[in-house]
């Protein structure tokens, strides 16, 4: 795969018909989605943003339809170890953890 | 406790999932980097987490939010530790934006909450309780002495990096959370 950007029409255009002639490639117009990144380009200018990987991590973990809050903690929350609580799910945890480090990575 | 923390995080990413960052166009090219940490967050080993938040324009680029890898004994300390790998990414931003013909010719700016650790940056006199920072984190002074870096003061409320060291009030997390360029997808592609 490649990407290729450019300010000059012209040049860019001609790139691209040598590249294609002389590899076997197809072109996909403007990049939509790159490293896990959709990306769209607008009048304004670039917007960037991760919608497909972050809804189906909601799916996966049966969150789709749950309520929405609008900051990720509560403030003046402390971590720390419940005793007397009974254990959890540990591997479906470990994976909520994994998706949202994955998540973040790509940003 | 933990897991329903995180699922509090999902939850809050459901409201979030179709925000996203703007890049627009014709900003002037002039990288800004912010700088902050907690003091000893972390209430198991005391250690603290730092963050930077590197801006072109209205627009964030590159951010981290990361526990630091010592303990540390003062904020100043805290947040020169901060500062340091704040200007490691830096430099590293400016070489990139320098292959891409976009040189910095002036020093990149880094703004910092903490007015006595840019002191500590410009004023070479060991003090006492700044006696055992590492030789390593020393390096500032030479960047901000080769027009690299320069440290600026800012006020704790306009420090854009809060966000990513700290749980935040609604109000704040929602202001900040504009500043770094994020809004909510409204845009039709060309």
């Amino acid at each position: 795969m490649t990407l290729s950007t450019g300010d000059d029409s012209e040049m860019f255009d001609s790139f691209k018909h040598s590249m294609q002639r002389n590899f076997a490639m197809t072109n996909l117009g403007k990049m939509r989605y790159f490293l896990g990144v959709e990306v769209k380009q607008c009048n304004e200018g670039i917007f960037i943003s991760q919608h497909k990987y972050s809804t189906e991590i909601l799916e996966r973990f049966g969150m789709e339809n749950c309520n929405m809050v609008c900051n990720p903690i509560v403030t003046g929350s402390k971590l720390v170890k419940d005793e007397n609580a009974r254990a959890t799910d540990a591997s479906k945890y470990k994976q909520m953890v994994g998706c949202i480090c994955l998540l973040l990575k790509e940003s | 406790m933990h897991l329903s923390a995180i699922k509090r995080i999902l939850r809050y990413l459901k409201g979030i999932s179709s925000y996203g960052i703007l890049y627009r166009k014709g900003e002037e090219v002039k990288l800004t980097g912010w700088s902050d940490s907690d003091y000893a967050g972390d209430v198991d080993d005391r250690k603290s987490t730092s963050g930077y938040v590197f801006m072109i324009g209205d627009s964030a680029i590159a951010w981290s939010s990361k526990k630091q890898p010592i303990v540390t004994l003062s904020t100043t300390e805290v947040e020169y530790v901060a500062i340091a790998s704040c200007s490691c990414q830096g430099i590293w931003l400016r070489r990139i934006l320098h292959h891409l013909n976009e040189e910095q010719k002036k020093a990149t700016i880094i703004q910092c909450d903490n007015s006595s650790s840019i002191k500590l940056s410009k004023n070479p006199v060991m003090h006492g309780r700044c006696k055992h920072i590492d030789v390593r984190f020393h390096f500032l002074r030479d960047l901000a002495k080769d027009g690299i870096m320069e440290l600026k003061h800012c006020n704790s409320q306009d420090q854009l990096a809060d966000i990513i060291t700290k749980p935040l009030k609604l109000e704040a997390f929602c202001k900040l959370r504009v500043e770094l360029g994020i809004v909510e997808d409204s845009f039709d592609s060309r």
